[in-house]
This record gives C-alpha cells, structure tokens and sequence, in this order.
C-alpha cells in the first residue's frame, strides 16, 4: 500500500520536481562558469596588482568591507579563497539560488502533503480507503528520501557538464598585456610564462550535497509537523516560511554581532556547512564556537535528527487529530 | 435478524461549546436502505465523519461489522465504500487512474466491470477529470464507491449535481446493492429520493436524532383532507375518538393507516365536499420536526 501511494506522490511531484532539477542543473553549469571567470580572470589580475603593492588581501580586504561584510556572514563564504576554483564552486551550494529552491521544494511539498490534501478535499477521499493514516506520512517520508537526491544530483551533474563545457581553469594575464609605463613592466615581470591550469574538481561537491539534502529534509520535517496539525496549505506555508527566514536571520546576525552568536545553534543554517564537508571533508560543526565549551557536533546529522522529529510529531498529531471538512 | 453492519451507541461530537452531535442511536443491517435527513448543520455530515474515523467521538461509539470505526479505523473503513459530500478529486488523474488507484488502495485490482458500470453511468473513464463537469466527477466517484463489493455503503448527498436520468440510475444501483445484501446509509436533502428506496429514515435536528421512522409504516399510511359540510364526525374509521387538531374549520386533517375499504366506507358516511387522500410521505414529518427552523 505505501508503494501505491510513494508512486502515486511521486507523480504528483513530477513537474515541479523536473522544474526544480533543470533550475539546479542550469545554475550549476552557469556557476561553473563564473567560478572560471572569477578564479582564471578575475583573480589573477588582481591578485597580481596587489602581490604589486605587497598585500595579496588588499582587494578581498576591500571587498569584504561593510555590506560586503554581511553578504559573506549571510552566505556562509567566511572561510572561502575566492583564487581557488573548489572554494568558489563550494560557494554555489550555499548561493541563495540553492537556499531558496531549498527552502521552496521543502516547505511546499511538505505543506501540501497534509494540510493541502485537507484544504483541496482529497484527503477525505483517500482516508476513506482503508489506509492507515501512519502511512501516509510515511509515504511521505520516503518520498523525501528519493526525491531529495535527486534534487543534489542535479546540481552535482550541472557542475560536472559546466567543468566539461568550459575546460580547464587556466589564469588568464592577458589584461596586461596593454599596459605599458613602469609599474606594468613590474607587474609583468611576476607573471608565469605559462601559468598552470588552476586544480579544480567537483567530486567534493557530491558529500557536500548531501548536507544541502539534509538541509531541505530538515526543513521538509518541519513543516510537515506543521501540516499534520493544518487545515490550510497557505497557512502552514507562511508559517514554515517565517520559521525559516527567522533562522537564516539569526544565523546571519549571530556572525555579524558577538551578543547573538549563542542564537547560532538553534537554527538551522548553522549546521548547514558544506563547504567544510566538499573541500575539507569536516563533517563537524563547532558549537564551542557559539556556546563555550560545548563538543562539535557533525551537521548532517543535526538536520536529519530535526527532519526526523519533524516527521515523527506529524506521525503522532496526524494519527490522533480530527480531520476537519474540506475549507 | 442479521447482526447489524452498522451500530451507533449514544455517539456524540462537540468542539468546544458546540455540540455537533448528541447521542446518536442508530443501526443499519444488512440489505437495508436508511436515509438520513436534516438541514444543513443538523449532524448528518458529522454522523457521517464518525462513522469513516475522520473525527475522534467525544462521547459513545460507532462501529462497523464489529469494528470500532476510531479505534479500529482501517478495519472499518475496509467494509465502507464512501462517497464524500464535498467531492474533491484527483484532477491530474483521468477517470481509468482513479478508479485504479482507488481500487489498488483497497487491495483490489478492478475488473471488466468497471466498464459496464461506466457505460451504465454514461461515464468516458479516459478523460482526464480536469475536463470533467462536477457532474461527471460525481459520477467517476459514485462507480468507484459501488465497485468494491463491502457490506456498507455511505453516500454524503450522492445526488448533488446529478441530472434526473442519472438520478434515477443511481437510486436503482442502490436497490441493487440492497438486493446483494449490502447495507446503505446515505444523507439527503431531497424527500422524493429518500421515500423512493430507503426502509427507514432517520431525522436529525440540531445534533439529535428526532425521528426514527420505518417507510412501510408511511407508505402504509394515507393523509385525507376534506371540507365538511356538516357536524364534524366524533370517531375515526378505526372508530377511535377523533384527536381534535384533525377538524379545524370545517377542515378535516387525517392521517390514517389500515386497509383504504375501511377508510373509504367511513368517508362515505361523512358529510364532505372536496376530498383529497395521498399516501402519507415524509413531508409532514420533515416539516413537523423542522418545521420551525426551515
């Protein structure tokens, strides 16, 4: 019976998951690019301008000043080397592209599987089969746990066409090839011959992906806690939605503003980290960071713990509530 | 007497201050028809929630074939098929896919008889129900209820948006699940269908079951209006005091059951000028107990 319906869910999810996926795979590609303008073209030059002066942070110093500041803390790029290809491909899991697909793929699908079956009237049609009502969240469940890596794998095949479409990521000097006077001669005299292409692989991306699904299980659990005890599709959204942005909020001002740091670990971005996972392969996160003296726990297994108890609150209120009459 | 399918004891609903329903006593055996009637939030629809374990009762129990409909819900609900008032469909599904993942749900892979159902309900099981009128949606879910062969069937208002041809079709289809023994318990608005096939009917007002009334002790029964001309008669046919609501100027108001000789003898004694008899039906009883609120 939980096949007929994973199959039948399945089907329901169909277009807007096709839609989600070619979104991702697109992005990927496309980031891939900018990943090679930015590590082979852009960086290079500047890098060699400020290697010039003596200070080789001089424009990331700049750059990562004031609302700079905010952005890097927002996205979580605080650890990354914008020279290095991995570290800029790392930062596409953690663009809002990624977060806001996330945050819609989880949050609507899971508020559509209980509240929204009760506010279009089908789910009276379906529990008036002889369906337990356990297996419908649980239908739900493993659906999560097909549909999810598959979302990660889309982005993870766009990075892998995106590499293969643009080739290897060669620093380009060409830009002073132009200049002329004294300090372009100075410039010119550090610039390799034959620079070697830049290493850059996405395999990292593939465990680092897997911290994006448990992202989106995390909050898929959430919100079907939410919809388990709802009526209204638009209501457990708004209210997933709200949930969510506060944490992201949170999390961004718990970077910025020492007095808030310790409101890090109750949300859920704080575990969502990979970028450690893809390049270093840390599956820890540090919450001594946040709450002195407290052990590093690993991130993944934080969200999926959320995800979990999202699910099995929704087992529990799904199976005990009433089920009202279609809005 | 066959073991009820059905058995409602002191069944209750409130939410909060308001209660929904009030000790509902009420079974259905097998091969019976039993029409539920009352406006709208009189309890039929929550009687009916009930009974399909969509809402926990606050009070008493419902079960069906021996099973309790809360506690035991999938073993219920795998005796009932139901067809919800407020009917709301898989609309991404053509008709076929419906009936089929109905079915699979129950554990029953639908025969050749869903086409002739189908072709008897004039139903084209290949359209998409996004291109369906409310109408034919009513009657893709009505096939899906009278496919499974359980021993209860609930209607919530089965004949909304059906047209008169498919109305009568329906009805007959419900004979023939009575004839198969399957029990039939189904809400209604309409009298006409309700006196057309149920064998009781059970009346509800404001949460409380009001009347519980065999349809052979109606349709044994005639309602006689007449004007009289002269003294009123002190007697019935039976030749009981007549009640005196029954005269009210020079207005004879009857209702009687026993055999029509009986009753045609006595009108023949009395001095009348025009003389109405009909079969008693439920109007009279609706309004009685409605009457004040509708």
């Amino acid at each position: 019976m939980i096949l007929i319906l994973v199959d039948k869910f399945l089907r329901d999810v169909r277009p807007a998951l096709l839609v989600v996926c070619i979104i991702l795979f697109v992005f990927a590609a496309f980031w891939v690019k900018i990943a090679q303008r930015v590590t082979s073209e852009i960086a290079p030059v500047f890098n060699t301008v400020a290697g010039a002066f003596g200070d080789k942070k001089l424009f990331e110093d700049v750059l990562f000043k004031g609302p700079g500041k905010v952005s890097q803390a927002a996205l979580g790029w605080g650890d990354l080397n914008f020279e290095r290809p991995n570290d800029f491909l790392a930062m596409g899991m953690l663009h809002p592209v990624v977060l806001v697909l996330g945050l819609i793929w989880g949050v609507g699908r899971a508020a559509g599987a209980v509240a929204g079956e009760i506010d279009r009237g089908t789910m009276e049609l379906l529990l008036s089969q002889p369906i337990p009502r356990n297996r419908l969240i649980l239908a739900h469940f493993f659906v999560d746990l097909i549909v999810l890596p598959i979302i990660c794998l889309s982005f993870f095949a766009g990075t892998q066409f995106g590499l293969a479409l643009v080739g290897p990521f060669v620093p380009d000097y060409t830009a002073f090839q132009t200049l002329d006077g004294p300090f372009a001669q100075r410039v010119r005299g550090m610039i390799p011959a034959n620079p070697d292409p830049l290493p850059v692989s996405g395999l990292g991306e593939l465990p680092g992906l897997g911290n994006t699904a448990a992202l989106i299980f995390a909050i898929s659990g959430l919100t079907i806690a939410l919809s388990a005890a709802g009526r209204s599709r638009w209501k457990v959204t708004g209210y997933a939605v709200l949930t969510v942005v506060v944490m992201f909020v949170a999390n961004t001002i718990g970077q910025l503003w020492e007095p808030v740091r310790y409101l890090r670990p109750l949300t859920l971005f704080f575990y969502y980290q990979p970028q450690r996972v893809m390049l270093d392969g840390n599956w820890l996160v540090n919450v001594g960071a946040a709450w002195p003296g407290a052990p590093a726990v690993p991130g993944c297994g934080v969200l999926v713990a959320v995800g979990l108890t999202g699910y099995s609150l929704a087992l529990r209120t799904f199976t005990r509530r009433d089920l009202p009459a279609p809005l | 007497m066959p073991q009820p399918v059905l058995v409602s004891e002191n069944l209750s609903k409130t939410y909060g201050d308001i209660r929904a329903l009030t000790g509902l006593n009420l079974t259905v055996a097998p091969g019976e028809i039993v029409g539920l009637l009352g406006p709208n939030g009189s309890g039929k629809s929550t009687a009916l929630r009930l009974m399909l374990g969509f809402l926990r009762p606050s009070g008493g129990r419902v079960s069906i074939a021996g099973f309790d409909c809360w506690s035991q819900s999938v073993e219920a609900r795998r005796r009932v098929a139901y067809l919800p008032g407020e009917l709301r469909l898989y609309d991404t599904m053509t008709g076929r896919q419906l009936v089929t993942f109905l079915g699979k749900l129950r554990g029953e892979s639908p025969g050749p008889e869903v086409d002739t159902l189908a072709k008897k309900l004039d139903i084209d099981l290949d359209r998409s129900l996004t291109h369906m009128s409310s109408g034919m949606k009513r009657k893709v879910a009505l096939l899906a209820v009278l496919l499974p062969k359980v021993p209860l069937i609930i209607l919530d208002e089965p004949t909304n948006t059906l047209d008169p041809t498919m109305r009568d079709e329906l009805l007959d289809q419900l004979r023939q699940a009575k004839a198969r023994g399957q029990a039939v318990l189904f809400s209604s608005h309409v009298l006409q269908e309700v006196e057309a096939v149920c064998d009781r009917v059970a009346i509800l007002r404001r949460g409380e079951l009001v009347q519980l009334q065999p349809m052979n002790e109606l349709r044994e029964g005639r309602t006689v209006q007449a004007r009289l001309i002269g003294p009123a008669p002190a007697t019935d046919p039976e030749g009981k005091p007549l009640p005196p609501e029954s005269i009210s100027n020079g207005q004879l108001n009857l209702t009687f059951r026993g055999p029509l000789p009986k009753l045609l003898d006595w009108l023949a004694h009395q001095p009348l000028v025009d003389l109405k008899i009909e079969p008693q039906g439920l109007g009279p009883i609706y309004r009685r107990v409605h009457g004040t609120e509708s």
